[in-house]
């Protein structure tokens, strides 16, 4: 589907992708960061609302010598619906650095169940792994940031990477594509967890609070991938307010409910827990704050074994941001979702045509509450017949 | 799981709501209590885009979440709103504790509808929180929430003193008793028996600190530096009572008055007699030195570290002070007649104990109890008072039953009052209100006695309850009213007598023939009385109170009398009835030393009957008749009931009246018989159109023939009436039999309003 997309000088744009995350945060006009990618084949159909965001990138990103230059690409984790896409765009576009986890280097055996864009990944992150290990100039179009902990990481040839090549969870940087930033830019990192080759790709999750600063205004966009309830609540309770307060939230996993319903060891059943939405809520900025969900449309009910995005977390989130400040990415297709910085910090722009909401109108509840109860507020409306 | 299937039900109601709502509420979560008898969670989140907002109303977010808590006895507790964020704080309704008050009055809540009637109460307050109509004057500030230690109970009895830009710092004068303080005054200086008081010009926040440190700290935010309050402190310590704690009243103005201005929101912080100990030596001296300084500075260091390290103790307090609190029976008559007054209550039996107690809830200040009597266990049926009381005097149980309410000074008389109260010149012991509630018939005839030369200066309520308890009368006398109960008395028989309506009651109270079935608990031995429960007599007096009550409040020149019966009592005429009773004309005896009480009903006949003869044949010449009504010897009173028309035979002329007979005996007899008794024959009166009501040599040969020439008859009234229908003037003149009328002194007083009183004295 044609688009017309004014991008913002700095700010972030959510693409609408179906149910699965492509993000990207516009640090300057020179420099784009793209987190994760999920380009559907059947949205390069014009009368597919998704939008075909490998394309889109390749059209709208900044140019470098005449070439589409992605500055970072941060891969949160290898699942398809993070991923997809990926050859083309490294086929297309100067990447100047990959950021990912360690999970992203174990074996293939741990990965055979990779798609073939996740194995691409994979593959030019062992290439220039190698090549920096090797004694090479990292350049741009060669860097990576590995971000976390991993025993592997101390065997060859990671040993052997220089230490601008790692960061871990407890700490910042400043750094894109070998530029530093400080002035602009800071990514502060919450996520991985410390882990091994058998954990579940979602639970390694890359998790960033990504800070865009003028100086004067910051704006700040918190994204965890695809983490669930313990890592969402141990990252709030661990880490400290200015660390963790975001002006934009991405919803974990696609506006998942395992955010906030979850079976404690000690729980025989999965139980609501409103402690993560308290965090969530009370590191919310106060001049402003939305949560966006990377999903097509809410369902209009939940059923057990449905994957994502469940009505139980959109409602959840709705009560934690001001109203019309739950944003969902399908609700608006073909339009992404545009947050432009300026003097005030983040602000959403404001989309083309109110988009119309796809969820429930709703009912007052005192009408509910009279039908429910065996009162009838209006009567039957019309004649009723009797034989 | 500790759900009651009460709270399973409140659950399945939501469930239904949700289902019926389409997303317009959609019940999040559940939290079943740990413990049965704990209130149940539910989470309830609640569409609120679709509610109309204003920028004066809260502004809402797409969905709102609210927490349900159930109580295990829903619907027969109700269940509570909270919210668990802080953005509605300060608003409307909404409490620091997240509590969203939805309810203004537990009776709002309606268990049959459970949930149903819950969420629809929910919607309503939201739609309008949502446009800022909520009243914030609907309910007082929120208090602010200390976390209470302290054991002590503090009570504030007394208002404040006005706070105006800066901070009060006084003393509040305290009435310490076992575990609990009393507020009870408010000064400038030290007591040994009053607390350091800092009252605040600015609210603190709405929790208050737990910590001294924090607290001195708020202070000296508001206005009130920490070396001012060390210095409060010390001198508190140094003048309290040493087996006591010591207290700190802390005032805020965190409470609403009706006009919305702030009222101060009191605290009590309480010290422990140990650390009060310190702080009374805290301070450095000139003199010290040597070891005396070093303990000093030893103590001062360990107030320090209290200052640093303890926790505030805060009393629980509970509030009286009248700017606070609004008395629960504002606006009922009661209270505006018995509020702040001086009761006198005669008789502490069945009628008047109650009478006495709920004078003192309605706010009496002082009550003067008499009652001769003692308790005997018979009366524990329908009387206050109890078996430990057996054998003592009835007032002393009943003043200590009044004082334990705590709100009125009471005097106990143990002495007949006939023989006391009744014989002195304050017979009333000046009363606001004097309760009569004897049922004596002796102590009402003496009050009307005392009354005559002493007249009470408040009003009186005079109670009897009838044989069965069933039926009740009341006299009530405002202040100047001429007359006491057995005046109003007289007046209720004769109208009850001649009354269709309330012939019950005359069957009641004035039986033809006297009752033969009277009740002796204890027979041969024991005063006849009622019977009756407690039910039925505190129902009848409680009515008589209240029907009485807005009567005894003003000055007045009518009395009334009240005959109530219980409403399931079948008898002839009304169950109810007021009457009014206008006060007479008194006039004094020219001739001796009674009182004349001419009614306003033989005042009326009087006029009717002179215009009668001014329309006749023969104006000039004089008229008269038989006068009807009592003579009581012993109050020395002669009530005139009713006038009598001229008989038939009667021969007058411009100077003379001979009164004639016919008729006359049949309608002495009448007025007997209709009256059971309570009127008749008690003399004549005729006119002098041509001159004043001075006695003639006609008129005193005539008066001396009747009072020697009847047996029945050794003392009569005459009344000599001047002037025309609509301004009469008139004199009485008692002739006693074998009793000469030495001086003649007549004191001629006008009848008619307006009419400028004339003597020829």
């Amino acid at each position: 589907m044609a688009l017309s997309l004014k991008v913002p000088s700095v700010g972030l744009i959510f693409w609408p992708v179906g149910t699965g995350d492509s993000t990207t945060v516009i640090v300057d006009k020179k420099r784009w960061v793209q987190i994760d990618l999920h380009h559907l084949v059947a949205a390069e159909d014009d009368d597919d609302d998704r939008v075909p965001v490998v394309d889109r990138l390749l059209e709208l990103a900044p140019k470098l010598t005449g070439k589409p230059y992605i500055a970072a690409f941060a891969a949160t984790h290898l699942d398809e619906d993070h991923i997809k896409g990926f050859a083309n765009l490294l086929k297309k576009a100067t990447i100047g650095e990959l950021w990912f986890s360690p999970r992203v280097l174990h074996s293939n055996e741990d990965n055979k169940d990779l798609c073939a864009d996740a194995k691409v990944f994979v593959k030019e992150a062992q290439r220039r792994i190698n090549r920096i290990a090797d004694g090479k100039t990292a350049g741009s179009g060669h860097r990576i940031l590995i971000i976390g902990e991993d025993d592997l990481l101390s065997e060859s040839p990671y040993s052997e990477l220089p230490a601008e090549c790692f960061t871990a969870p407890g700490e910042f940087f400043t750094t894109l594509d070998g530029e530093d930033l400080s002035e602009t830019f800071q990514v502060f990192v919450h996520s991985p967890k410390k882990g091994d080759g058998d954990d579940d790709r979602n639970d390694l999750s890359l998790g960033m609070q990504i800070m865009i600063s003028d100086g004067d205004t910051r704006g700040t966009f918190l994204t965890l991938g695809d983490l669930a309830y313990p890592d969402v609540k141990a990252i709030f309770k661990r880490g400290k307010y200015g660390e963790l307060l975001w002006s934009v939230f991405q919803a974990p996993h696609h506006c998942s409910r395992k955010v906030m319903y979850w079976q404690d060891t000690d729980d025989d059943e999965e139980k609501r827990k409103k402690d993560v939405l308290d965090l969530i809520e009370d590191h919310a900025d106060e001049d402003g704050a939305w949560i966006v969900a990377s999903c097509d449309s809410i369902p209009s009910s939940d059923k057990p074994g449905d994957n994502p995005p469940h009505k139980a977390a959109a409602t959840a989130y709705k009560a934690i941001v001001d109203s019309g400040n739950f944003l969902v990415t399908g609700d608006n297709a073909p339009d992404p979702r545009v947050f432009e910085f300026g003097d005030d910090g983040l602000e959403l722009r404001a989309p083309a045509a109110k988009p119309q909401p796809k969820s429930p109108q709703g009912k007052r509840l005192s009408e509910g509450a009279a039908a429910a109860g065996g009162f009838s507020s209006s009567g039957h409306g019309s004649l009723v017949g009797f034989g | 799981m500790s759900a009651t299937s009460w709270q399973k039900r409140a659950i399945a109601q939501l469930r239904a709501i949700e289902a019926a709502t389409d997303g317009g509420l959609e019940v999040v979560d559940v939290l079943e209590p740990a413990e049965i008898g704990d209130q149940l969670k539910a989470f309830i989140s609640v569409r609120c885009d679709n509610i109309e907002q204003t920028t004066d109303g809260i502004r809402y977010r797409e969905r709102e979440e609210f927490e349900v808590r159930v109580p295990a006895f829903f619907p027969y507790r109700r269940p509570s709103l909270y919210v668990s964020h802080r953005r509605w704080r300060g608003r409307p309704h909404v409490y620091a504790s997240g509590y969203v008050c939805i309810y203004q009055a537990e009776s709002e809540w309606q268990p049959s509808r459970g949930m149903y009637g819950f969420i629809s109460r929910v919607d309503l307050w939201l739609e309008r929180a949502a446009v800022g109509s909520l009243n914030a004057a609907d309910v007082a500030i929120e208090p602010p929430v200390t976390t209470v230690r302290a054991e002590t109970l503090v009570v504030a009895r007394e208002d404040c003193p006005e706070v105006t830009d800066k901070p009060w710092l006084g003393y509040a004068e305290l009435a310490v008793r076992d575990g609990r303080v009393d507020i009870v005054g408010w000064r400038t200086t030290p007591s040994e028996r009053a607390a350091p008081a800092i009252l605040l010009t600015d609210r603190m926040g709405p929790v208050f600190p737990a910590y001294v440190e924090g607290l001195l700290d708020d202070l000296a935010e508001r206005g009130v530096p920490h070396g001012r309050i060390f210095q409060t402190l010390i001198d508190g310590a140094q003048l309290r009572d040493r087996s006591q704690p010591m207290w700190i009243v802390l005032g805020t103005p965190m409470r609403r008055a009706e006009d919305l201005s702030a009222l101060q929101h009191l605290t009590v912080w309480e010290i422990s007699p140990a650390m009060a100990d310190a702080l009374s030596v805290a301070r450095s001296q000139a003199d010290d030195a040597g070891e005396v300084a070093e303990l000093r500075k030893s103590v001062q260091d360990s107030v320090i570290e209290w200052a640093e390290t303890a926790k505030v103790s805060w009393c629980e307090v509970s509030e009286d002070r009248p700017e606070i609190v609004t008395r629960r029976d504002d606006r009922s008559p009661v209270a505006d007649a018995f509020l702040g007054k001086r009761v006198v209550v005669w008789g502490c039996g069945a009628v008047g104990a109650p009478a006495a107690e709920w004078a003192v809830r309605a706010g009496a200040s002082e009550v003067v109890l008499y009652d001769k009597d003692k308790v005997s266990p018979g009366i524990l049926v329908r009387q206050p008072y109890v078996d430990e009381d057996v054998g003592l005097y009835k007032v002393d149980c009943l003043a200590r039953r009044l004082e334990a309410i705590g709100r009125a000074t009471v005097t106990a008389n143990r002495k007949d009052l006939l023989a006391s109260a009744l014989l002195s010149d304050d017979w009333h012991d000046n009363a606001d209100i004097l309760i009569d509630a004897t049922a004596s018939a002796s102590v009402r005839l003496r009050a009307e006695e005392a009354n005559r030369f002493r007249p009470a200066p408040g009003a009186t309520l005079a109670m009897m309850v009838g044989h069965d308890a069933e039926r009740a009368l009341a006299a009530v006398i405002p202040a100047g009213y001429p007359g006491l109960a057995e005046d109003v008395f007289r007046a209720a028989k004769l109208r009850a007598c001649a009354d269709k309506r309330l012939v019950g009651f005359a069957d009641e109270f004035w039986p033809d023939h006297p009752r033969a079935d009277l009740f002796q608990p204890e027979p041969g031995c024991s005063d006849a009385t009622f019977r009756g429960s407690a039910v039925e007599v505190a129902g009848l007096t409680a009515i008589l109170m209240r029907d009485a009550a807005p009567r005894l409040a003003v000055a007045d020149h009518q009395a009334h009398a009240i005959f109530t019966a219980l409403p399931s009592v079948e008898h002839p005429g009304t169950n109810h009835a007021e009457i009014n009773v206008d006060a007479s004309v008194r006039l004094p005896d020219s001739a001796g030393a009674y009182e004349i009480r001419l009614s306003a009903t033989a005042r009326k006949s009087l006029g009717k009957l002179m215009r009668q003869h001014a329309s006749g044949a023969h104006p000039d010449d004089e008229t008269g008749g038989v006068l009807f009504g009592r003579r009581d010897e012993i109050v020395d009173v002669i009530w005139i009931d009713e006038v009598g028309p001229p008989p038939d035979d009667s021969v007058s002329s411009p100077t003379r009246f001979d009164c004639g007979v016919k008729g006359v005996a049949e309608a002495v007899d009448q007025a007997r018989k209709q009256s059971r008794d309570e009127t008749g024959y008690i003399g004549l009166w005729h006119t002098h159109p041509n001159c004043d009501a001075v006695l003639s040599l006609v008129d005193v040969d005539g008066m001396f023939g009747l009072v020697h020439g009847h047996e029945d008859l050794p003392e009569a009234l005459m009344l000599i009436v001047a002037g025309s229908a609509r301004a009469k003037r008139a004199a009485a003149y008692v002739f006693v039999r074998d009793r000469a009328i030495t001086t003649i002194a007549p004191v001629i007083v006008p009848l008619d309003r307006g009419q400028a009183a004339a003597s020829s004295r």
